[in-house]
């Protein structure tokens, strides 16, 4: 009985995201310089899916499929990308304040994304990223060996890491061609404004099997919880484990930080929040951190188009001053632990 | 069924923390570990679990020896119970109890419904169906002790290593945890780490006394715990007389 309440609990919360996710989709179709209303935009939807729906103009066709809706598809696989890396790694160290832009992997991740855009490609940007983002990953991974229990001491490593990367990043941009390699804001604060199908394509192909396989490693997650002596003495190959996981871990962030550049706090808002929601299984946390994610990038877009507009302005600045004194908030409450 | 440790012994650096101990466990009985603080019992215990390689000689299960295992082999073979290991976990005991189930999820004889039924008598066994529901994070340290002990219980290996299984537990509860225990050692090695002497009296169908790395004595615990034996290895009077009440001994502290 008690199973079937928590079960239920969980899934409404789910759901409760996805709306949240499919709200915000639809108010980025239809919100910028040019407002359209969400009637037209289903018509124009349907109309590219081959369903006849009544013809809409060829402006407001061009404007939904050609800049909006690939910039909200790939705001959602880099926010979904952004909560599932941050909640996997909460697991992966027993460490609440884990996340791969604290520790050193986004930084990482935009200085193979710098470097891979000197090409010239987004391509190249996204490969160079997830490149950047497995090798830091690589080096969290010696740090967490002694350090991951001492959250202070491990933050102030992944912190200082960052910093030093982030001075490389900043080397590489202002000595590259400006018209190939995106500019220090953009690897620094993020910025949605490039999104285009390409950098879609290349983005699912890149973080897309590394999603899956984060979103497949639940069970070993929660086994992590026990300890790694009790996850290795409960049949898990510890060491093997954590490398692939990190591995993916870098992946699929640095895909995202080529494809979008540094949003933060995505990873730490949205875990813990799931968590106070529905509970610390994984398996729950990992798909409402995906769903919450994605929703969460999409918000910060929708305000970082239409909060001075027509300019835009960095979406990860949205996110840190929204989920900066969110997290506060968040981690200031007495602990209550749910279900 | 056996466990067999050839000629173990394991160093750190110079130190000798365990020398060269031969020992044999089969189904049937149980067995309390004792000995002073530093004699070595848990590292005896984790090297009989496999968790620890020794420095030289080798543990078999059954023939097979536990080095050469991969994780989920052993984990099918060994249930243990350790001191340490994380106090925070975040999860309702009925999830952490099932966790324990993992080793068998693959095998194919295995169901969802076994892992309920296992996760759910070990619970009873133990005693703790009342907090299926509760946050493991936020129970008391025994009925901590009591959920990480259903966990490995749930396991269904025939082995088990217990390391203090008892020590954070009120004396009715202890009583219950080591009859239960004594029960399961009938078809089981149950090898357990006791600091209480008379515990070991009553429950132990054998007694491994463990001094400076080296057992000083292996056998019944009338032939063990011995006044002579005790007051030498703890470095104080200890005094053994028939228990007044039932059958056994009781150990007392002069």
């Amino acid at each position: 009985m008690h199973d079937d309440r928590r079960g239920t609990r969980r899934r409404g919360v789910v759901v409760a995201l996805l709306v949240v996710f499919f709200a915000a989709s639809v108010a980025n179709l239809c919100v910028g310089p040019v407002v359209i209303a969400p009637m037209e935009v289903m018509r124009t939807l349907a109309g590219a899916l081959g369903l006849a729906m009544g013809e809409p103009d060829t402006l407001t066709r061009a404007v939904i499929l050609d800049i909006r809706l690939p910039r909200v598809l790939v705001g959602a696989v880099a926010g979904a990308a952004a909560g599932v890396t941050g909640a996997t790694l909460q697991g992966l160290f027993r460490n609440p304040v884990a996340d791969p832009h604290l520790l050193g992997i986004g930084p990482g991740a935009s200085l193979g994304g710098a470097l891979g855009s000197l090409t010239g490609s987004v391509q190249g940007a996204i490969a160079g990223g997830a490149v950047g983002g497995m090798v830091a990953a690589l080096i969290v991974r010696r740090l967490g060996r002694s350090r991951a229990t001492e959250p202070s001491r491990f933050v102030l490593t992944g912190l200082a890491l960052g910093a030093a990367i982030s001075a490389w990043v900043g080397f590489v941009v202002f000595a590259a061609d400006r018209t190939r390699v995106p500019p220090i804001d953009f690897w620094l604060l993020g910025n949605l404004g490039a999104s285009t199908w390409a950098t879609l394509g290349t983005l699912v192909a890149t973080a897309g099997v590394g999603l899956l396989g984060l979103l497949g490693a639940a069970r070993t997650l929660d086994l992590f919880a026990l300890g790694e002596a009790d996850a290795r003495r409960l049949g898990v190959d510890v060491d093997m484990a954590s490398l692939v996981i990190l591995l993916g871990v870098g992946a699929v962030t640095g895909a995202a930080v080529g494809a979008v550049g540094v949003v933060v706090f995505i990873g730490l808002v949205v875990p813990h929040l799931v968590r106070r929601l529905a509970g610390a299984a994984h398996r729950v946390v990992l798909v409402g951190s995906a769903v919450g994610g994605a929703a969460m990038m999409l918000l910060a877009d929708l305000g970082a188009r239409t909060v001075i507009s027509p300019q835009e302005i960095p979406v990860g600045l949205l996110t840190a001053a929204i989920g900066g004194p969110f997290f506060l908030w968040l981690i200031r409450r007495p602990e209550v632990p749910r279900l | 069924m056996t466990l067999v440790a050839h000629g173990v012994s394991y160093r750190v650096g110079t130190a000798e923390i365990l020398a060269s101990a031969d020992l044999a466990f089969a189904a049937g009985e149980m067995v309390a570990v004792v000995g002073p603080n530093g004699a070595g019992k848990t590292t005896l215990l984790h090297v009989l679990a496999g968790d620890l390689e020794p420095t030289t000689g080798s543990v078999t299960h059954d023939t097979d020896a536990l080095q050469e295992m991969p994780a989920l082999e052993l984990a099918l073979r060994r249930a243990v119970l350790d001191q340490g290991g994380p106090q925070d976990i975040p999860f309702p005991v009925a999830a952490v109890v099932a966790l324990g189930r993992s080793p068998h999820r693959r095998a194919e004889a295995n169901s969802a419904r076994a892992d309920r039924a296992a996760t759910e008598a070990a619970m009873d066994a133990v005693g703790v169906g009342h907090l299926a529901d509760r946050v493991f994070a936020t129970l008391s340290a025994g009925e901590r002790a009591l959920a990480s002990l259903a966990r490995i219980l749930a396991q269904e290996s025939p082995v088990l290593l217990l390391d203090e299984p008892t020590a954070a537990l009120d004396i009715a509860v202890e009583e219950r945890i080591m009859a239960m225990l004594r029960e399961r050692a009938a078809e089981r090695i149950v090898i357990t780490v006791l600091h209480d002497l008379n515990l070991a009296a009553r429950y132990a169908d054998r007694a491994i006394l463990l001094a400076d790395g080296v057992v000083a004595a292996d056998g019944r615990p009338e032939e063990v715990f011995t006044p002579a034996s005790l007051s030498e290895v703890y470095r104080h009077p200890i005094e053994v007389v028939p228990h007044p009440l039932r059958k056994g001994l009781l150990i007392l502290v002069v």
